[in-house]
């Protein structure tokens, strides 16, 4: 294989794998054609038509389904990284009831059984079945509901729905027909992994994994992913949208526990993520390729 | 209609060509005004493919390669002749025309597109 074809071979992997498949070895042969005998880099203007030609089937094809079907993809992907940030806080109950007003003992093993059912709910929703999916988080939605019923200081309305909405959310969307993509996996579980070591180093009986080094890192990393990934698919950035948006609703009427009502600055912040979410839904209607 | 699409339907006015054939034809049809990129190229095939302006018409092995020809069709043909009249008519517009013929063209223009949608629905 010569350099050229080699990284003519490079330069196609901006399409997917599948049109590749199809068509890859016919655009090699024209690239090769066209290139004068001596070269060993393909054109600068055949290099950048190859890039844009990639990410455009890339976009077209991430645009192929419907646009209630994108957003409940995107929606479910929200939900699993508000799950997958909720482990933490079900193994947090499960390692440190002593932190919690002794916790009974039943409520912490069924954080445990939380925990571990939130996991495989979330890989499932990629690898397996839909109805395993369904049924993992729906069996995680009333384990929590009785942990929370169990441990009477947690029966307050907010954080209720801080730890069963998560499970309860993915129940509810992943019962579509459509799957989300692999390419999606890493989100949730870089969120899970980074939420762990705070559990480490809870001593104060207040777990809050935003303040550890590695939780912002990764919130900020995989927003920039998500904000370069609008070139070619919408989703990930509407679902980290969707994520940061309940999260910020969630600490607002927590803080609204202590005064009277949202301030107009909340207000207006939630207001604004709305509305670029919705601008952003835009993106994934699917449009006509002419 | 971009002018990539234009010379791509009118390269294969002539009968089919592959990928190669394509990019050299629309260079010596343009005078070396238009030299079509490959990708460019593809994304166009692709998009006149699924449009049905542009078929398939053989799919052949060249050095361990394969190497596909495409042919125009009937509603591409007629999609590609009336974006000829459309553009002269507006190319009268500046060199200038009489009324009558720029009517005569007008309605002739607003056949041959009548005849390209037909064809595609047909």
């Amino acid at each position: 294989m010569s350099r050229l074809e080699r990284r003519c071979r490079r330069l196609l992997r901006a399409y997917p794998q599948a049109y590749r498949a199809g068509r890859g070895e016919e655009i090699l042969g024209t690239l090769l054609d066209a290139a004068p005998g001596d070269r060993n880099w393909p054109p600068a203007r055949d290099a950048r038509s190859l890039i844009t030609g990639g990410l455009r089937v890339r976009a077209a094809r991430n645009r192929q389904l419907s646009l209630a079907a994108n957003l409940r993809l995107a929606a479910l992907l929200a939900a699993a990284l508000w799950l997958g940030d909720s482990v933490a806080a079900y193994l947090d109950f499960a390692i440190h009831p002593g932190n919690y007003y002794q916790l009974p003992a039943l409520s912490s093993a069924l954080f445990a059984a939380c925990a571990l059912g939130s996991c495989l709910a979330i890989a499932s929703a990629w690898l397996w079945r839909r109805s395993v999916t369904v049924s993992l988080a729906l069996a995680v939605t009333a384990a929590s509901a009785l942990a929370c019923s169990q441990a009477p200081y947690l029966g307050d309305l907010l954080s209720d729905v801080r730890l069963i909405g998560p499970p309860l959310a993915l129940a509810a969307l992943a019962a579509g027909k459509d799957r989300p993509p692999r390419s999606w996996l890493w989100m949730p579980a870089a969120f899970l992994i980074a939420s762990l070591p705070a559990l480490f180093a809870n001593a104060f009986g207040q777990f809050v994994p935003y303040i550890f080094p590695l939780f912002p890192v990764v919130f900020f990393g995989t927003l920039g992913i998500a904000l370069l990934w609008l070139v070619t698919d919408a989703r990930p950035a509407i679902a980290f949208g969707l994520y940061v948006e309940v999260l910020y609703v969630l600490a607002s009427l927590a803080i609204t526990r202590f005064s009277d009502a949202l301030t107009a600055g909340q207000g207006v912040i939630i207001a604004l993520l709305a509305a670029v979410l919705a601008g952003a839904a835009l993106r994934i209607r699917p449009r006509a390729t002419t | 209609m971009r002018e990539p699409t234009y010379f791509v339907l009118a390269c294969l006015l002539q009968g089919p060509l592959h990928g190669y054939a394509i990019i050299k034809k629309a260079e010596e049809l343009s005078g070396g005004r238009v030299r079509l990129a490959t990708g460019t190229l593809y994304t166009a095939l692709d998009r006149l493919t699924t449009e049905g302006y542009v078929q398939l018409v053989s799919d052949e092995i060249v050095s361990g390669r394969v190497r596909r020809s495409y042919g125009l069709t009937d509603p591409g043909a007629a999609a590609l002749r009336a974006e000829a009249v459309r553009m002269a008519e507006a190319a009268q517009l500046v060199t200038g025309d009489s009324a009558p013929a720029r009517s005569a063209r007008l309605a002739r223009s607003a056949r041959l597109a009548r005849a390209g949608r037909k064809a595609r629905t047909a």
